[in-house]
């Protein structure tokens, strides 16, 4: 089924291609649809285990040992969740698009394609395939549909710190699948249970840890971040700070914990250290813009570091601690995932529309839009909001978990976090008064507000952040099973 | 349950306030008046109920419990006792008369009261709330509202008295949130009452962690140097809002400061109270003055709020049952009459004068002589007069100050005493008995202006009523403040 579901939009994008162009945006719908049809029951279905399953399993190349792994557990069931609601979300904020519409919305649903798979694949051999799979149509959907002359630059930046990243990492598991023998990453986590573990060389170790973080992305490697999400048209920045951010930190979670404990409690103050500057480091870059895009670029950068600060706390250790910090910091983690994931991505949609309406997306060129624009801005608030961490919202819950289990095991990096929220509170706030508040410039006055297609995208991203904030149990219950395997492991060795 | 009927009422009158169409602003003001009116006889009811039950040897009254997040153990614990339903009170009645003061609201009146109530239901939560995790959620919802209250429908800077006072209550919720991140990595729970009963922390704990906990609230309750977001705020707010913030936002802070920095943390409250103590007298001292040198008779009550607010801390800061009966005493004494000056001066006088500066104030004591005497008579309750709330409420903090503090902090407080009596009679002068310039003779107005209006006499009837009765029968709140306080007391070891 799984296989299924990554395939449906790479079907989808060859019927678009052999299609006429006015059934483009219907057929990556339809695609997109599908995955989410199939992913449903799937995910629902693993809120009732609590270990792995809907497992594909067939040999693939023998001589290398290497078979076709799939399946679903804790870790990446409400990632896959995010990424198969927000498809659809994507597609319909871009079916206004009619600049060469068959090849926009191939490589679209090309690119749900990588997503997908890179979240469900099990084995090192597929899983890069589609890693780089994801990264091939963002580079062209940059390039050729972005905004700008900068674009060309930015997508190329884009694609060589990812691709730089990619091979350190592919050069990593070639070792490792010397050492070990095994793609296989349960194999490989398995690997931990016994002594001596996974031992590698550190450079190994180094090499994989760079892909991700070029991919997360983290200080100082996140300079490809903000021209690309600034150039892209706005959905596929929904994309690229939705899905493919957290496909960098759900790498951490897939990879690095479990098959590399030791060396993750080796190195986890300094990795906490690294989310702390990227948190700090975000928050002041997008004070210091002027531009909305890149606001919200840095905007992600600051929240998605909040993530790996949790990922630290994993391979911290918790002797002596009654609280089981680990659960707390992995459930936190995952959820942060998905609630930054679905209000990053609304907003960039938001923006998008503004830019699409006036052509501008400076804060300057914007003021006391609540007047005129009250859907918008309405939406607007509350997803900053959920951003901001208010209570009731997705990132409030997510940001609390996180915290609550990263200051267990190290309360001086965290106390630290928390006064960096007041950084995020200032632009975030400074945003929406610039944009919002205040006097109505004269052309702005006759601007439209959200059509009813425009108002029913934002709409179910509102419901998901609200759910989530006020029930996270809810999400929490794939969860609460899965850290265990994780963290067990993050433990067992001393 | 019934106590949370405030909540479920207040937020209920938002939502529904907020979904009656602008235009029919009659409508919303009934609306708002029933919500505000249901909420205030719910906490009576309450308080009925309590009042002759206080040999229960259970703590809270009316307990709520529900499970909600299990991965923190966070609950859905509500409850109250004798330091909440002072306070509780304090917030129905200020919201019922908020809504009577604003009697004449058009400008986006439905927005209006969806904010307003949103406000009321966070405080109530705040006092309501037996769990901390509950209790900081509440105290984030309180936040929101507040920027809205002022940027949209305040007067002069509204939009940076607004920016400051958001970010003022952020810094405070990110040390009030370290603070309980720490509570929780070392008691593992967030069970208040569990927290209150006994003791979790080993004294160098308590030593670290309670002026973080304590200065987050306290930052919210105006304390020294952290109080300039309150005149700044105060002034800028519509009237309404105003009276929420001096009479029960600043509450909040000095709530959480009794209930969870020192009711949690007595040891460390007992390290720091000297200092805490010595600011406080700072605040009295410095308010008052700073007070007598304001031209704008709205800035004179804003600090006029910060000087009383240090007699809540010094309150505190006593740690002993009279002391603190005291504090939450004058948090309930200052809530009514506070609101009340923020009602007359920012709406009755000002709707009438259209001014606020005092140079330019004009014989009104012939001229509105109702509103005058109303104002003189609240003013000289805010001053202390024997028969008021607040005569009996900083009678009980000197006396209790005088049981534990040094002789200095007792000068101090007497000459904070003296100056409060100065800038209060001097002020009254400058705004009622003052010509404006005699030598103009004739040339300046004489006209009398309207009397006050059945909503305006109605506000000023509930609120005087209220201080009035209970400096005449202080027994009404004592006892129960005293008899909850009795367990905090038995852990403060001397």
């Amino acid at each position: 089924m799984i296989t299924w579901l990554t395939l449906a939009p790479a079907v989808a994008a060859l019927l678009i291609l052999a299609a006429p162009a006015r059934f483009a945006r219907a057929l990556a719908l339809v695609g997109s649809l599908v995955s989410l049809a199939i992913a449903l029951p799937l995910i629902v279905d693993a809120m009732h285990r609590g270990n792995l399953h809907a497992i594909e399993n067939a040999i693939w190349i023998p001589a290398l040992n290497v078979e076709y792994l799939v399946g679903l557990d804790g870790t990446n069931s409400l990632v896959l969740l995010l990424a198969t609601l927000l498809a659809p979300v994507v597609v319909l904020a871009s079916w206004k698009h009619d600049n060469r519409p068959r090849a926009y919305f191939a490589l679209l649903s090309l690119q749900f394609t990588g997503l997908f798979g890179a979240l469900t694949a099990l084995n090192f051999f597929h899983w890069f395939l589609y890693w780089e799979l994801a990264l091939v149509p963002a580079f062209f959907l940059i390039k050729m549909f972005g905004h700008g002359e900068d674009r060309h630059q930015a997508a190329l930046n884009f694609f060589l710190f990812t691709v730089l990243g990619s091979i350190a990492m592919l050069i990593g598991f070639l070792f490792l699948h010397q050492q070990t023998g095994t793609f296989n990453f349960i194999e490989l986590a398995e690997l931990n249970k016994t002594e001596p573990g996974v031992r590698v060389h550190p450079l190994v170790f180094c090499a994989i840890l760079a892909g991700l973080w070029v991919k997360v992305p983290l200080a100082p490697l996140h300079i490809w971040q903000a021209p690309a999400y600034a150039a892209a048209p706005a959905p596929v920045a929904m994309l690229l700070t939705g899905i493919m951010s957290k496909l960098g930190v759900y790498g951490f979670l897939r990879l690095i914990v479990p098959i590399f404990p030791a060396q993750l409690q080796e190195h986890a103050g300094a990795l906490m250290a690294f989310a702390l500057l990227t948190i700090l480091w975000g928050a002041f870059l997008a004070l210091r813009q002027t531009d909305l895009k890149r606001i919200l670029a840095y905007s992600s950068l600051n929240h998605v570091a909040y993530c790996i600060l949790g990922v630290g706390a994993l391979g911290m250790a918790t002797e002596g601690l009654e609280i089981d910090a680990h659960a707390l910091a992995a459930n936190g983690v995952i959820l942060q995932m998905f609630a930054h994931g679905i209000a990053a991505a609304g907003l960039f949609y938001l923006v998008g529309l503004l830019e699409s309406r006036t052509g501008a997306r400076g804060l300057d060129d914007f003021g006391g839009l609540s007047a005129v624009t009250p859907r918008l801005a309405a939406a607007f608030f509350l997803l900053t909001f959920c951003s901001l961490g208010l209570p009731f919202m997705a990132g409030f819950a997510a940001e609390f978990l996180i915290f609550s289990g990263s200051f267990a095991v190290a309360p001086g990096l965290t106390a630290a976090a928390i006064l960096g929220l007041l950084a995020t509170a200032i632009f975030l706030l400074t945003v929406l008064q610039r944009i919002f508040t205040g006097e109505t410039p004269g052309p702005l006055k006759t601007l439209r507000d959200l059509s009813l297609r425009e108002t029913l995208v934002v709409i179910p991203l509102l419901i998901l952040i609200f759910w989530a904030g006020i029930a996270p149990r809810h999400w929490l219950a794939w969860t609460s099973a899965a850290p265990t395997p994780i963290t067990q492991k993050a433990q067992a060795q001393p | 349950m019934p106590a949370l009927m405030t909540v479920i009422l207040s937020f209920a009158g938002a939502l529904v306030c907020g979904l009656i169409p602008a235009r029919h602003h009659r409508a919303i003001r009934w609306t708002a008046l029933t919500f505000a009116t249901g909420g205030l006889a719910t906490v009576i009811g309450c308080w009925m109920r309590y009042l002759p039950s206080l040999e229960f040897t259970e703590n809270f009254a009316d307990v709520v419990s529900h499970e909600w997040i299990p991965v923190i153990g966070a609950h859905f614990h509500t409850g109250y006792d004798g330091i909440s339903l002072p306070l509780l009170m304090v917030t129905g009645l200020v919201a019922v008369c908020g809504v009577l003061f604003t009697w004449n609201l058009e400008k986006r009146a439905n927005e209006f009261y969806a904010y307003y109530f949103a406000l009321i239901g966070g405080v109530y939560g705040v006092f309501l709330s037996l769990d901390l995790f509950l209790l900081f959620v509440f105290y984030e919802i309180a936040v929101v509202p507040k920027y809205f209250l002022i940027a949209i429908w305040g007067g002069a800077k509204r939009e940076f008295a607004a920016m400051k006072l958001v970010l003022y209550s952020f810094g405070g919720s990110a040390l009030v949130l370290i603070g309980l991140l720490a509570i929780y990595a070392s008691a593992h729970t967030f069970n208040l009452p569990l927290l209150l009963s006994r003791d979790h922390f080993s004294p160098g704990f308590e030593a670290i962690v309670f002026p973080i906990l304590f200065l987050g609230f306290a930052i919210l309750a105006g304390m020294w140097p952290f109080h300039t977001w309150a005149p700044t705020g105060h002034v800028a707010a519509p009237t309404a809002a105003s009276m929420l913030l001096a009479g029960v936002v600043m509450k909040l802070g000095a709530y959480g400061c009794l209930r969870v920095a020192i009711g949690v943390l007595p040891v460390g409250a007992q390290l720091w109270a000297p200092l805490v103590a010595a600011v406080a007298v700072i605040n009295i001292v410095y308010g008052a003055l700073v007070a007598l040198r304001q031209t704008d008779f709205k800035y004179v009550i804003g600090y006029s709020s910060v000087s009383h607010m240090g007699f809540v801390l010094l309150g505190l800061a006593a740690l002993n049952a009279t002391g603190m009966t005291g504090a939450v005493l004058q948090m309930f004494s200052h809530g009514v009459i506070g609101a009340l000056l923020f009602a007359l001066v920012g709406s009755v006088i000002y709707s009438r004068t259209k001014t606020r500066m005092l140079d330019e104030f004009h014989g009104l004591i012939d001229r509105m002589p109702a509103i005058a005497w109303i104002f003189i008579i609240t003013g000289l309750a805010s001053m202390g007069l024997p028969g008021f709330s607040g005569f009996v409420s900083e009678l009980y903090v000197l006396l209790g100050a005088w049981g534990s503090a040094s002789p200095w902090i007792i000068a101090g407080a007497g000459l904070g005493i003296l100056a409060t009596f100065g800038y209060t009679l001097v002020k009254i002068h400058e705004a009622f008995f003052q010509m404006r310039n005699p030598a103009e003779g004739n040339g300046a107005p004489t006209t009398e202006y309207p009397p006050p209006t059945l909503p305006e006499l109605i506000g000023c009837g509930l609120l005087l009523g209220a201080a009035l009765l209970v400096g005449l029968c202080p027994w009404l709140f004592t006892n129960t403040i005293s008899a909850s306080l009795k367990f905090l007391l038995e852990r403060l070891t001397f």
